[in-house]
């Protein structure tokens, strides 16, 4: 019997009970629409905390003294570059990099008359387009100018916690390179809303040169933040700019904390994906199987006509694929509306979760469309859907036509 | 009813095998939801108990406005602390409440300088209850009254590269907007195993804080530790009654974004373990309106024999429910089985450490509990979404007219 009867034959003998198969293909699309938005909303919001703590915090490259430990914020000059400028000059100069700018962290204290709150001064170079992101956020008053002695920037949720405005003071002390505590009175400049809560609560932003009179470490700068115009160049940049006194970090590396919990969330989700692929299968081989009792006596009639077992097996597969397909094509339906939903509108995550976790994510979670991961799911859905329809086709097979034909 | 309930147990197990994939499904599901709530609710007691062991006391009375800026950590000095132990001591389940002082600070070394949080306490009372006494790796805890001796962590050790005996600067707010600095010799290092944390925290005496950071006699916190956990609430409305005036509180009511986070957690599992569950009762409803169809000429008997529709209705309904209260049954045992496997072995949780607060106080592994309440509440939405799932067939069961569906074939 040619194939392509065989294929008539399965897709009419889906149309015989409609109902059923409806109900079949539904449970393969709901189980494909949840997967395809759970896989969505994870990528999304890996991808925007990825993207965040880039734009915000680590760029796609760093030069830093090869001693200096991020961990220890330190100040001592041995842990510095001693030469920023020079190093920018020639990052600059590069084609791939989009901006460099020197950086020095410094781990400090804001302090209110009630109040003491740790957090990281960051001395900026403010014409840099590296701090273009939060210049475009500013919410208040004015962005840095790099001669300003006396002025700082922060986040409109570290102000507003502390009752502090624009023009105010902040009271802000250091522990400067030579191990002295240093105190300075600092008027807020401005305000900005990054969007990322973490952000927002936790960084002060002030002139380099300032930065570094403040803690003695002259024109020493923790680190130079290297933006590139493409993502992918940073490890080929990174090798051109290594010396054995400077080491250059990627933004892999930067946010390797980041990526690897990522990873092995990704691990458990795959479980999950796996259990709802089981019970997609478990739904379709009962269906299968349904079908294959209620057509016993047509069974034995066509093996009695000389249809071999094989074919009969056939024909079963291809109602599962006929189904699996309409299914996959329903779940992707489905499941992009439920994407697109949660892309534009997204889960909230509490922001004060968002706030006490080191993950650079705003109050509100969302979803990204990953055609690879869902092409990927959907495919996996189909093979569990045949592999699910294998004892149900190999059990319509092996009946007796004789049997068979008696409905036993 | 019993006659019902034989009938439809003898229709379930007609056609074994379609039944018991049925089953899987449910089963599959039911599990799902049940790891899904030990999760949720292991690292809720995980973190709640940390939270209870490393900061201390069960309970904590504030004075007013300190709640609202708790993670701040400002330093409203309670106006009578010395009554206010008395009160609390007083309450029954108390074991002991001991005099604070908190306030956020840097601490600095050779290496570099770290914010940490400053907790001065009372070394004679906290002692015995104190988990860092208890895990004290080198020198010793605090001694009563003494003045320029710290404890840390070990986390901070390692990162500060001291040891017990070494100086290090202490950095601390002071009322009035001055910060005092202090050279403090190292007297212990306690090991806790949760470095994140560790890191964050330093302990100096409350006579020390009292004179550094212009607070004589005053403190602003009265820790209080119970006999047992989960009497907070009681406690609490007790304190609450007796003084007005101050802030009674919880880890629970002082860090709600805990709750908060899991909250949240829990609404996106739940909401995927529905989800699971409505497709396995898919399977059901698939099930029930096939054996509908296959037992046509059946119920025309039993019509013609003077069965009501609604008794039709009723045992298509009873046999959907009796696979949901199998699955239930099943997936409850299996679900509880593993969850009682895992809370003994505990899933490795280490990876998330560095991600927050939140995170560390988790611990390096996590203890998934299920309690039967759970198992039960959510066995019973199975049964529900079974019983469900077999409303429409059983209503076209019922629909049929009894010579028609003698005449089919």
């Amino acid at each position: 019997m040619a194939l392509g009867k065989l294929w008539v034959i399965a897709f009419r003998d889906l149309g015989r009970n409609r109902r059923r198969s409806i109900l079949s293909l539904l449970a393969v699309a709901l189980g494909l629409a949840l997967l395809i938005m759970l896989n969505g909303f994870i990528a999304g919001v890996t991808d925007e905390a990825l993207q965040n703590s880039i734009r915000l915090r680590t760029g796609h490259l760093q030069l830093r003294a090869a001693s200096y430990s991020e961990e220890k914020v330190s100040l001592q000059w041995k842990d510095l570059l001693a030469n920023p400028d020079e190093l920018a000059t020639r990052a600059a100069a590069m084609s791939e990099v989009k901006a460099a700018a020197p950086v020095l962290w410094v781990g400090a204290i804001l302090s209110t008359s009630d109040e003491a709150v740790g957090l990281q001064l960051i001395g900026i170079e403010p014409e840099s387009a590296v701090y273009a992101p939060i210049q475009s956020t500013m919410v208040a008053g004015e962005f840095l100018i790099a001669d300003d002695r006396t002025g700082v920037l922060m986040g409109k949720r570290l102000a507003d916690s502390l009752g502090l405005a624009v023009g105010q003071k902040a009271n802000l002390a250091v522990v400067n390179a030579d191990g002295q505590l240093e105190e300075a009175s600092l008027t807020i400049r401005g305000l900005f809303a990054s969007g990322v809560l973490s952000y927002d609560e936790s960084a002060v932003l002030l002139p380099l040169a300032r930065a570094q009179s403040f803690t003695r470490t002259d024109n020493h700068a923790s680190a130079l933040i290297i933006l590139l115009h493409q993502q992918e160049d940073a490890e080929q940049v990174a090798a051109a700019l290594q010396s054995p006194a400077v080491v250059a970090l990627t933004w892999r590396t930067l946010n390797q904390l980041f990526l690897q919990t990522m990873q092995t969330a990704m691990s458990f989700y795959t479980i999950l994906d796996a259990i709802v692929m089981l019970i997609v299968a478990v739904i379709i081989a009962n269906t299968l199987l349904m079908a294959v009792f209620e057509r016993i006596r047509e069974m034995g009639i066509l093996a009695a006509l000389g249809m071999k077992g094989r074919q009969i097996m056939q024909m079963f597969l291809f109602e599962a694929a006929i189904l699996g397909l309409a299914g996959i094509g329903l779940g992707v339906v489905i499941g992009s509306v439920g994407v697109l939903w949660l892309a534009n509108v997204g889960i909230p995550i509490g922001e004060a979760a968002a706030t006490t976790s080191n993950i650079a994510l705003g109050g509100v979670m969302h979803a990204r469309f990953v055609p690879t991961t869902f092409a990927w799911l959907a495919l996996w859905t189909f093979i569990i859907t045949l592999l699910a329809s294998i004892y149900p086709a190999w059990f319509a097979a092996r009946l007796e036509p004789v049997q068979a034909l008696h409905g036993k | 009813m019993a006659k019902y309930l034989k009938m439809a147990w003898r229709n379930l197990w007609r056609n074994w095998r379609r039944t018991s994939i049925a089953l899987v499904a449910m089963v599959l599901g039911l599990i799902l939801l049940l790891f899904f709530d030990g999760m949720i609710k292991g690292s809720d007691q995980a973190i709640y108990g940390n939270a209870v062991r490393l900061y201390g006391g069960n309970i904590q009375v504030h004075a007013a406005g300190f709640r609202a800026k708790a993670n701040r950590l400002p330093l409203y000095p309670l106006t009578d602390a010395g009554t206010i132990v008395q009160t609390v001591r007083a309450q029954p389940q108390v074991v002991a409440a001991a005099q604070r002082i908190n306030t956020g600070g840097l601490i600095s070394s050779r290496e570099g300088a770290f914010p940490v949080s400053i907790t001065a306490i009372e070394p004679a009372i906290e002692a015995p209850y104190s988990i860092q006494a208890a895990n004290v790796t080198a020198g010793r805890f605090l001694l009563e009254g003494e003045g320029d001796a710290i404890l840390i962590g070990k986390g901070l050790a390692d990162l500060l590269q001291v040891s017990a005996g070494d100086r290090v600067t202490l950095l601390g707010h002071s009322k009035h907007e001055t910060m005092r600095q202090r050279t403090m010799t190292i007297v212990g290092i306690y090991d806790l195993k949760m470095p994140e944390l560790e890191k964050r925290m330093v302990f100096i005496t409350l006579l020390e804080a009292q004179t550094l950071y212009n607070l004589y006699n005053q403190a602003t916190e009265v820790a209080v530790s119970l006999q047992n956990v989960n009497q907070e609430g009681a406690t609490i409305a007790a304190l609450q009654a007796a003084l007005p005036d101050y802030e009674v509180d919880s880890w629970a009511t002082l860090r709600p974004e805990i709750r908060d986070t899991l909250q949240t957690k829990l609404a996106f599992t739940s909401f995927f373990g529905i989800f699971v569950i409505l497709i396995a009762s898919i399977g059901i409803l698939n099930l029930q309106l096939m054996a509908v169809f296959e037992r046509t000429r059946e119920m025309g008997v039993l019509a013609a024999l003077g069965m009501k529709g609604r008794q039709v209705i009723g045992l298509f309904l009873l046999e959907g429910t009796l696979i949901g209260v199998l699955g239930a049954v099943i997936g409850g045992l299996l679900g509880g089985l593993l969850m009682g496997l895992l809370s003994q072995i505990g899933i490795d949780f280490s990876f998330s450490a560095g991600l927050g607060e939140i995170t560390a106080l988790m611990g390096d592994r996590l203890y998934p509990t299920v309690t039967i309440g759970d198992i039960i509440s959510r066995g019973l939405i199975v049964i529900l979404i079974a019983a469900l799932a077999s409303l429409y067939p059983a209503w076209q069961a019922a629909r049929k007219e009894p010579a028609d569906a003698l005449h089919h074939v």
